[in-house]
């Protein structure tokens, strides 16, 4: 591509122009302090525009940001001919980010959206151009990339800062837009794993399913908001809360079971070394005990123990099943 | 059953069935030569489970035509046999197990019959009683405006004594059976369901009160009736529904002359969910409370199953305090406390439908071993 080299005013720049614009940020403070000491290194891409007309940022957003903050009146650019294809000036935009540092997920469906217009839409196509330019992407995550962009801005910055992932993010497109900004609010403020995202959100769109409302009714509840809105508390506890509340209210009779079978066992008062745990669902009625020991006196100690559990009427009152009878 | 494409199988060309499907469709055919390429053409779909269902692929049952039911071991199986005629449909019921068991799923229709009624020779030989349904990967009767298979298996069953056959439908396409001289060695069923199920879960089904004066008709002309109400679903308002619909049916169908109704709840195998929140976007029935239970199925907590289950079945016995009522897929616990007992062994739940087979159809023959 040929580029000629020249020393431009800034302000004959259009930075508003931004459909090359792939950085998600605005420039962080070593970039700065980078420029302020050492001067521009790698200088920024732009496009000229008819004769009369300003340039366009084809790479460089946050290095000519800089330097307007800095006071310059000028800057040495690379200029591309207005003539410059689509293709050429895409090219150079993602290198020049994707070389130098590791694109977010936002970043990326920038990119792979530029790179998709060219290619009329063929990701196939796409992906081959993105290679070489230093951007790792299939056909199918090009497609999900693309997809993150129709999506409300508090989701793609979430998922742009890694709170939460692609694939919830999509599931986010059966919500409705303040639902799927209020589950972002949720991943910015706890952190989920993706494991927990998945679990939380799944619970709380079956919950908004079941009562006829929308995801962000069910997380403006009392229950909820007052989790979210904790001061001072602990974040992993939060979280915790959060995810006990969540499965409460979405399996309401297991839970109580469940709570009802814990809080016999308590009685029961076993020792610390052994355990009984419920069949899963209560659907088998086949308990399971488990004992931990190292010596065999230990071993013994227990079967004494066990004799005495098992002639306690608590232990007749943990494997009655009759709570079946009133969900 | 609306055909949008009819595939023909090579080795299918040539079967007296293939021919009369043809003239009776009166539209272009394929012939191929493999059904892999039907199979692509429905996977590439947007909704391939819906485009299998205006898809016609007319084939040999390669495999056995006579099958046992795939019951699981934790949980009491009736010990049905199935009889393999085809496989999908062409109603479209949101929690239809069909759309996530076969890959993809696609209307097949066998047309291998002689080798069907050998199968069937053969066992009726045996003398062993049996009962032998075609509903299991398909509805019994929606073939039957391709291809007039009920009447001749009502007329295959009505020459022996030993077997009954269970004719399981969400139609009303019984007209071309009524005046067939069956010895009540065919039992008409109906799967029921509540008005607001039918309507919000069940597209192209006929309605409840259509179902009921098809089964009118049929107890009309002596043939036994059964009904099985499964899968049964939860949601607000449900068990006043249910109860409705038990009052509908005993208002209108004689007890004396019903051989079993069953109960089963709503179960899927975990990848049906995702298909039906896709399919089937107003529904809520995979929303419910469910846990993972002993055969890898959702299934409804535990106490929920045992509390419809026993509402229904006191309504069924203020209506009809002799009628059969067994339940499909459940296990001992669910049994007790439901009904007051479990079936009994040796024989179990197979020996006890069989006895009641044997006593409402005159059924005559061995009783199985084991
Ligand atoms: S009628 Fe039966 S086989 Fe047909 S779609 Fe409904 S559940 Fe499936």
């Amino acid at each position: 591509m040929q580029a000629e080299t020249l020393l431009i005013s800034l302000d004959a720049i259009d930075t508003r122009d931004n459909r090359y614009q792939i950085s998600d940020s605005g420039p962080p403070e070593a970039l700065s302090e980078s420029i302020g000491e050492a001067g521009l290194i790698s200088l920024p891409w732009v496009q000229q525009q008819a004769a009369d007309k300003a340039f366009r940022i084809v790479a460089g957003f946050r290095r000519i940001t800089v330097c307007r903050k800095l006071g310059w009146p000028q800057v040495t650019c690379r200029v591309l001919p207005a003539g410059a294809s689509k293709l050429s000036c895409w090219k150079i935009a993602i290198a020049d980010n994707a070389v130098t540092r590791s694109l977010n997920l936002l970043e990326q469906a920038r990119a792979a959206e530029g790179l998709m217009d060219v290619c009329d839409g063929d990701a196939k196509q796409a992906a081959q151009l993105a290679g070489p330019l230093g951007l790792r992407v299939n056909p199918e995550l090009i497609r999900k990339l693309i997809r993150l962009l129709a999506l409300p801005g508090p989701v793609q910055q979430a998922v742009a800062q890694n709170r939460m992932s692609l694939n919830i993010a999509l599931d986010l497109e059966s919500v409705d837009e303040s639902s799927a900004v209020a589950f972002a609010g949720l991943c910015q403020n706890l952190k989920p794993t993706v494991n927990h995202q998945q679990e939380i959100f799944t619970g709380l769109y079956e919950l908004a399913r079941l009562q006829d409302k929308s995801l962000a009714d069910v997380l403006a509840r009392s229950d909820f908001s007052e989790i979210l809105h904790a001061t001072r508390a602990d974040r992993r506890r939060q979280l915790q809360v959060l995810r006990r509340t969540l499965y409460n209210m979405r399996f309401p009779n297991l839970s109580r079971s469940e709570a009802a079978f814990e809080q016999k066992k308590k009685n029961l008062g076993l020792p610390e070394n052994m355990n009984i745990s419920a069949p899963s669902g209560f659907e088998s009625n086949v308990y399971t005990l488990t004992i931990r020991f190292s010596l065999s006196r230990q071993l013994c100690d227990c079967a004494e123990k066990l004799a005495a559990i098992s002639r306690n009427p608590e232990l007749e009152n943990l494997l009655d099943r009759s709570f079946n009878e009133n969900p | 059953m609306k055909i949008r494409k009819l595939y023909i199988e090579q080795s299918a060309a040539d079967y007296p069935v293939t021919r009369h499907i043809c003239s009776r469709l009166e539209m272009p055919a394929q012939i191929i030569d493999n059904p892999e390429s039907v199979y692509q053409e429905i996977g590439r779909s947007p909704d391939p489970e819906k485009a299998g269902k205006s898809i016609l692929l007319l084939t040999r049952n390669r495999g056995a035509f006579l099958r046992d039911c795939p019951g699981t071991s934790y949980y009491t199986c009736c010990g049905y046999q199935i009889l393999h005629i085809g496989t999908y449909c062409s109603m479209d019921c949101a929690y239809c197990i069909l759309q996530a068991y076969f890959h993809p799923p696609v209307l097949q229709f066998f047309v291998n019959h002689a080798e069907m009624e050998t199968s069937l020779q053969q066992h009726f030989a045996k003398g062993e009683i049996s009962r032998i349904g075609t509903g299991e990967f398909t509805d019994s009767l929606i073939w039957e405006s391709v291809y007039p298979l009920a009447p001749r298996l009502v007329e295959l069953f009505s020459r022996q004594k030993a077997c009954v056959l269970e004719l399981k439908t969400k139609t009303t396409a019984v007209d071309p059976l009524l005046d067939l001289a069956h010895h009540k060695k065919t039992i008409m069923a109906w799967s029921l369901n509540t008005d607001a199920v039918i309507a919000n879960q069940e597209r192209g089904t006929a309605a409840l009160g259509a179902r009921l004066t098809a089964a009118e008709k049929c107890q009309k002309q002596g043939f036994p009736l059964a009904f099985h109400f499964d899968p049964m679903i939860l949601y607000n308002g449900c068990y006043a529904d249910y109860e409705n619909v038990i009052e509908q049916l005993f208002s209108r169908i004689d007890p004396a002359g019903i051989v079993w109704i069953s109960l089963g709840s709503f179960r899927f195998m975990p990848e049906l969910k995702p298909i039906v929140a896709r399919r089937f976007a107003a529904s809520k029935i995979i929303y419910n409370e469910f846990i993972r239970a002993i055969d890898g199925k959702m299934r409804y907590f535990k106490p929920l199953r045992i509390q419809l289950y026993s509402r229904v079945i006191e309504a069924i016995k203020f209506h009809a305090p002799e009628v059969l009522v067994y339940f499909c897929m459940e296990d001992t616990e669910v049994w007790q406390k439901c009904l007051g007992h479990a079936p009994a062994e040796p024989g179990g739940l197979p020996m006890m439908l069989d006895q009641r087979a044997v006593q409402i159809c005159g059924l005559s023959g061995k009783f199985p071993a084991g």
